[in-house]
């Protein structure tokens, strides 16, 4: 029984009779076929032999028992992983939204425009410490307050012209001190 | 082999497929629809993969990481197919590329008999009906040893078309959406696999 040349098409199809996956369309040309040629039925026995032995030689095999576990830890990390990015786009969201913009846009030109008036109110907002006796200027008294006393008295003129560059002023004091080589303390001790 | 998914032809069944419904859910971000989906085909897709590799720490990993990725791409997901022939494109991608990237010739496990890792269990013995005594269990173990060496040797994507269809029970035309492949071209590679396996097995079928 060879196999005809009519044999290939549907020789192909067998496998798939075999194993009952076939449309009825390729069903039907199959059987009528088989109904004719030895040969095929030859070859479909033994094909209906290999899916038994395919279905017996390959059982199933059983999970391990962390298995379950060990993919509910992952999914949990993904979980929360999610959500924290979640959370991260709905901030981001938040500081993004389109009338941040605008309202960021006119306070950066209002620091701008008005810095020359913080700069010449500068004193008043920023007090340098000697002169208003605050609590930095207690320490500052407090670790030298012979040489804090006279400087209060009689601020370098730096400090005179410029106030609002010099918070704590005794620090020209004490350049200068290291400028002229420690005489300064001397001279004003 | 165990027979997991409908026969159903897949441009009908997947409007009522009730795992494309509980897909939907999952895309909503309800995380326990996707435990009820992970606990109604991990099973399946563990056997898949270990088939595919033989070995069953990657079948597992594997499995795990098919899960994961329908997960994190939940937000995209579109239901056109089956959620199972959606399932499998991904686990046979994976099992794919696990192939391309080792080597596994010569790093098949045995079927029994190996020591098993921490909380590992066995391979599940056959029913008794159909090995009845300790001979023709260990022919059965055979049986299984050689069947897998010759999957083994197939082609990728002839033993990606043979386990869709016999191990995993998906219709020729599901199969051909998992490997995005006409339904003749499964046809194709599914028969020359059939070829191999009864030229290498002859001595069994006679």
């Amino acid at each position: 029984m060879g196999v005809m040349k009519d044999c290939e098409p549907i020789r192909v199809e067998l496998p798939g009779y075999a194993s009952g996956k076939l449309d009825t369309g390729s069903l039907a040309s199959v059987r009528a076929h088989l109904q004719s040629c030895g040969a095929c039925r030859v070859e479909l026995r033994e094909l209906e032999r290999l899916e038994e032995l395919l279905l017996k030689g390959l059982p199933p095999i059983v999970l391990s028992a962390t298995f379950a576990s060990r993919f509910a830890n992952r999914l949990a990390a993904e979980v929360d992983g999610a959500q924290r990015e979640s959370d991260e786009r709905s901030w981001l969201g938040w500081l993004l939204q389109p009338w941040l913009v605008p309202v960021a846009a006119a306070a950066l030109i209002a620091a701008v425009m008005f810095q020359p008036w913080f700069a010449d109110h500068s004193t008043s907002v920023f007090p340098t410490p000697a002169v208003t006796g605050g609590s930095d200027g207690a320490v500052a008294s407090a670790r030298k307050p012979a040489s804090d006393a006279k400087l209060a008295a009689n601020p370098p003129s730096e400090v005179l012209q410029r106030p609002e560059l010099f918070v704590d002023y005794s620090v020209i004091r004490d350049l200068d001190i290291l400028e002229s080589g420690g005489q300064g303390e001397s001279h004003a001790g | 082999m165990a027979k997991t998914a409908g026969q159903a032809a897949p441009e009908a069944g997947w409007r009522s497929d009730p795992d494309v419904a509980v897909m939907q859910h999952v895309k909503k971000g309800d995380a326990n629809a996707f435990r009820e989906l992970f606990a109604k085909h991990a099973d399946a897709v563990v056997n898949f993969a270990y088939r595919f590799v033989n070995n069953r720490h990657r079948a597992e990993e594997l499995a795990q990481d098919a899960f994961l990725q329908i997960y994190r791409a939940r937000d995209r997901y579109e239901p056109k197919a089956r959620f199972t022939t959606y399932l499998y494109r991904v686990v046979t991608n994976l099992c794919l590329n696990e192939l391309r990237r080792f080597d596994y010739q010569g790093r098949m496990e045995p079927l029994e008999g190996r020591p098993l890792a921490d909380g590992e269990e066995g391979i599940r013995e056959l029913a008794d009906e159909e090995i009845p005594d300790a001979e023709d269990r260990l022919a059965g173990v055979e049986t299984g040893t050689r069947i897998q060496k010759v999957l083994d040797k197939l082609p990728p994507n002839q033993k990606s078309a043979l386990l869709l269809s016999r191990v995993q029970g998906l219709s020729y035309q599901e199969v051909a959406e998992c490997l995005e492949i006409t339904e003749s071209a499964v046809k194709s590679l599914i028969f020359r696999a059939t070829q191999t396996l009864r030229q290498e097995l002859s001595d069994l079928l006679g």
